[in-house]
């Protein structure tokens, strides 16, 4: 594991004398959802401006995970802490304040259906701020554009395609003017090209703005562009974490087979068990 | 008696009681997840932002849309209710009692509850399978993470509209009920409309009209309050919020009822 190796971002944040905090850690974290024990006993580290990358197969709770991060999940035990603060046993009030910096691209982007596009990109500002609707339209027309969208101002989310709904979530994400921004498998459901164009403007948002981001994928082509570090999540425990050359060059048999799409190994049942891999 | 029925009926006699108490558990656990929503709606409601263009659109959606299923029903229900009270009391030659009969009972009764009832089924269920349906896409998380309460944002402003419009609504329905009854009062029984108006005139305190919509504040409380509780336990899919919908419904409705029983038994000892 290499947790604190450097990632392409660490200079910028040096140089502006922004703190080594993490942006996000996680100790012991444990959920237990129904009958099952879906995180055991997560630990996780990341820094400010890293882009990390979280793998796993379907329900072994990533999504579970990246939801504890924003506090829309309240650890059964452990601790998360979000640029230092622990949010885990916050008061509502005071947990979405914790919370405000942290932004949330849902998988189906999750528009408010009844609202317009200006209205979804603005809500925060609509919300939260005293501005006037003039300035907001100028800035909900800017993130609109960092997005690349034109003329989608006054259209219904019904009125929009997959791809485009997502990158609408996406300019409702920055209006937040968030810190960290987590995704929720943002390339899924889109075609390759469309969702090549999702990866790319993750990458340069996390340029332009500085900003952490926490991805749960299982597109790998997607992990790896995005990636500063991988990290792999399974039995409701990180695995393995490490940087994207690390991962394409791993002994560890469940991040190879996971990371080449093997039907056959250790994942499947056909080998050693996950303890040992961890080891 | 054989050892192995015996424990049969020790184990069937274990489950009804379980059954039986975790029914009054789930009861109990429910109306508390209930009458807490409510609680932090209130908070909501007098706590800024105040968000007018929503409570606005709910006050149209909640009352004015429904207006033409509330009118419907209570014009047909004014009309058969003097129609059958008229023919029965035809046979002891008092029917133009039918009038005050059925006026008092609309404006105390007939009209609030019916109202109450089937705006539970249009407004409940409007509410529960739009904040539902929220719920499922995620659209509710996406309002958490962007810093707003959800019952701040969703709840309050429906809860608000529902308490005021179901009033507004009412007051139209028992005008509406009165006049289906003066109709077949007048055209199919034969009283003279002269006799109807003073009937209804003599018979009908302003105290029958107040009470009656005094009620109907809580029944509106009750269909926001439901349908919004209802639509935050919507379960996964399509199925889930067709089921949280049906559950909504009748919730509401039964709750309509109780309140109504409880509601009445409080004027009637107020004001004998």
């Amino acid at each position: 594991m290499s947790e604190m190796k450097p990632h392409k971002n660490r200079d910028r944040f040096a140089a502006k004398g922004e703190s080594f905090l993490p942006a996000v850690e996680v100790r012991g974290l444990k959920k237990r959802l129904g009958v099952v024990d879906v995180l055991q006993h997560v630990n996780m580290k990341i820094e400010p401006g890293e882009a990390r990358v979280i793998l796993g197969r379907s329900g072994e709770g990533k999504s579970v995970l990246l939801k504890h991060l924003c506090g829309l999940f309240r650890a059964d035990a452990g601790e998360v802490y979000i640029q230092g603060v622990e949010i885990t046993r916050l008061p509502e009030r005071e947990l979405y304040k914790a919370c405000a910096k942290v932004g949330m691209l849902f998988q189906g982007a999750a528009l408010f259906d009844s609202l317009t596009v200006e209205e979804n990109v603005g809500f925060t500002l609509f919300e939260h701020s005293t501005k006037k609707r003039r300035e907001i339209r100028e800035i909900v027309a800017h993130n609109l554009e960092m997005v690349r969208l034109k003329d989608v101002m006054h259209k219904m989310p019904s009125e929009l395609s997959g791809g485009m709904r997502k990158r609408v979530g996406l300019a409702r994400v920055i209006t937040q003017e968030p810190d960290i921004i987590l995704y929720d498998e943002p390339t899924t459901g889109l075609d390759p090209v469309t969702g090549d164009a999702i990866n790319d403007l993750i990458v340069q948002l996390a340029e332009e703005l500085n900003v952490t981001s926490v991805i749960v994928t299982h597109d790998m082509a997607s992990a790896f562009k995005i990636a500063d570090k991988i990290s792999m999540l399974l039995t409701g425990k990180i695995i393995f974490t490490g940087t994207v050359e690390e991962t394409k060059d791993t002994d560890n048999a469940y991040v190879h087979q996971f990371v080449n799409g093997l039907a056959h190994g250790p994942l499947t049942g056909d080998a050693m068990p996950a303890e040992e891999a961890a080891v | 008696m054989s050892q192995d029925s015996k424990g049969i009926i020790e184990q069937q006699a274990e489950s009804l009681f379980a059954g039986l108490g975790r029914a009054v558990y789930d009861l109990f656990d429910e109306t508390g997840r209930v009458a807490s929503l409510f609680i932090r709606a209130c908070i909501a409601a007098i706590s800024p932002p105040f968000r007018w263009r929503i409570i606005s659109e709910q006050m149209v959606s909640i009352g004015i849309e429904s207006l033409p299923i509330a009118l419907l029903t209570a014009t047909f229900t004014g009309m058969v209710f003097v129609l059958q009270t008229g023919v029965e009391l035809e046979k002891f030659g008092v029917k133009t009692y039918s009038s005050g009969i059925a006026a008092i009972g609309f404006a105390r009764e007939i009209g609030p509850v019916l109202t109450a009832v089937v705006l539970a089924g249009r407004v409940g269920s409007g509410i529960t399978a739009e904040i539902g349906t929220m719920k499922v896409t995620e659209q509710i998380d996406a309002l958490k993470t962007l810093g707003t309460d959800p019952v701040g944002y969703l709840v309050a402003p429906r809860l608000i509209a529902s308490t005021l419009m179901i009033p507004a609504v009412t007051v139209l329905a028992i005008l509406v009920g009165l006049i289906g009854g003066y109709v077949v009062g007048v055209t199919t029984l034969g009283i003279t409309p002269g006799l109807y108006v003073s009937t209804v005139k003599a018979w009908l305190m302003p105290m029958d009209y107040y009470t009656g919509l005094f009620k109907t504040f809580f029944f509106g409380a009750i269909i926001g309050t439901v349908g919004c509780h209802c639509g935050f336990e919507t379960g996964w899919g399509a199925e889930g919020v067709g089921q949280s919908t049906t559950k909504s419904v009748v919730m509401a409705s039964i709750l309509i009822l109780i309140a109504d029983y409880f509601l009445t038994s409080w004027i009637i000892y107020l004001y004998p």
